[in-house]
């Protein structure tokens, strides 16, 4: 649980991100990507959450679509505790980056948004076909209503690498710096 | 109400796994996984093996969350987790040793996935998610049936089911699946 006299985590409390990640993030979405995130609940215990498409990913922002039905709870959860974790994983190399960052709000989807996840599910979709998911399921998971999506804002503070191995979860400023 | 036992294809290690924890300090951690175990009607085991930031949370907290992919239907189910104890040995590490080395070949991680240990966990609730769902008939198969009779058996000696559910909506629809895995 929280605690409010515990000194804060310097890796996890500078703005900002370098452009390594924001370039990796952002071509793993453009040819196809699996996009998780993590919130604290309302009950104060983690909940896993999937989002449709990360729409903008500046050194200051990100900005992700979510299906509203698919992720009510986490998105009440968001409304008390705005923290968020967010994973962005390539289908064929398994690379993954994972960003961490606060101050996340709720917004309404923009059509600019609902275009861009569209594209993005797209190329998911071949990705999970060439992966032999088979057409029909690649087809289910990444279809989406979007007069059900909601984007999410927030403010990203450090990126990590995800790629399964022993390395998971090294910060990324510090592997190149 | 959804059974752990109903949901057994999702527990196949076809789709990957997405599971959130996270620190002392409140801040979430969010990765994909290999592995969510069937161990008994109560429980699921994860595979342990690296000392990364998931782990430490679990550790730490000693809670987390899961989503879950069937593989032929899409749905999708939202586990909340209970951490309990972690096996370095016996049956069920060794089946989910095995299990975990078929997955690394099939996704040419064989160099990368080493199992340390099953963490077990009690699952307290499954929540069926609202996803897009695709008919499927699926026969039964006795041989996944009697695949994790053993490991329950091994573990505890305890295989009383128990409901585990949370929310409606989409399971309602639920088709039974039987715990069946008879995928072409």
């Amino acid at each position: 649980m929280p605690s409010a006299q515990a000194p804060a985590d310097p890796a996890e409390t500078e703005p900002g991100l370098l452009p390594e990640a924001q370039t990796l993030v952002e071509a793993f979405c453009q040819h196809g990507a699996s996009i998780i995130i993590g919130v604290i609940g309302l009950s104060g215990r983690p909940l896993a959450g999937v989002a449709l498409g990360c729409t903008e990913f500046g050194p200051n922002k990100v900005r992700v679509l979510l299906s509203r039905p698919l992720n009510s709870e986490l998105l009440h959860g968001l409304m008390r505790n705005s923290r968020i974790a967010l994973t962005v994983s390539e289908v064929p190399t398994h690379r993954s980056i994972q960003i961490k960052g606060e101050g996340a709000v709720l917004l309404a989807a923009q059509a600019e948004d609902l275009q861009i996840a569209k594209r993005q599910l797209r190329a998911f979709r071949d990705q999970l076909i060439d992966a032999e998911y088979g057409e029909a399921f690649a087809t289910a998971y990444c279809r989406f209503d979007p007069a059900e999506a909601v984007a999410v804002e927030f403010i990203p503070r450090a990126a990590f690498t995800q790629t399964p191995g022993p390395r998971a979860g090294e910060r990324m400023q510090e592997s190149v710096r | 109400m959804t059974t752990l036992d109903q949901i057994r294809n999702c527990l196949e290690g076809v789709v990957p796994a997405f599971l959130a924890t996270s620190d002392g300090e409140g801040m979430p951690n969010v990765s994909e996984i290999s592995q969510v175990h069937y161990v008994d009607p109560g429980h699921v085991a994860l595979s342990y093996q690296f000392f990364n930031k998931t782990r430490r949370n679990v550790l730490a907290t000693r809670v987390a969350s899961v989503i879950v992919v069937d593989p032929d239907s899409n749905a999708q189910y939202r586990l909340e987790l209970d951490f309990e104890e972690t096996q370095t040995g016996g049956p069920l590490f060794e089946a989910m040793r095995a299990k975990l080395a078929g997955i690394a070949s099939h996704t040419h991680m064989e160099s990368v996935f080493r199992l340390l240990g099953s963490d077990v966990y009690e699952v307290r609730a499954i929540e069926p998610l609202p996803s897009r769902r695709l008919e499927v008939l699926r026969p039964c198969n006795p041989l996944s049936a009697a695949r994790g009779g053993g490991v329950v058996d091994a573990r505890r000696g305890r295989a009383a089911a128990r409901p585990v559910s949370r929310g409606a909506g989409a399971a309602d629809g639920d088709r039974p699946l039987d715990g069946a895995d008879a995928r072409p």
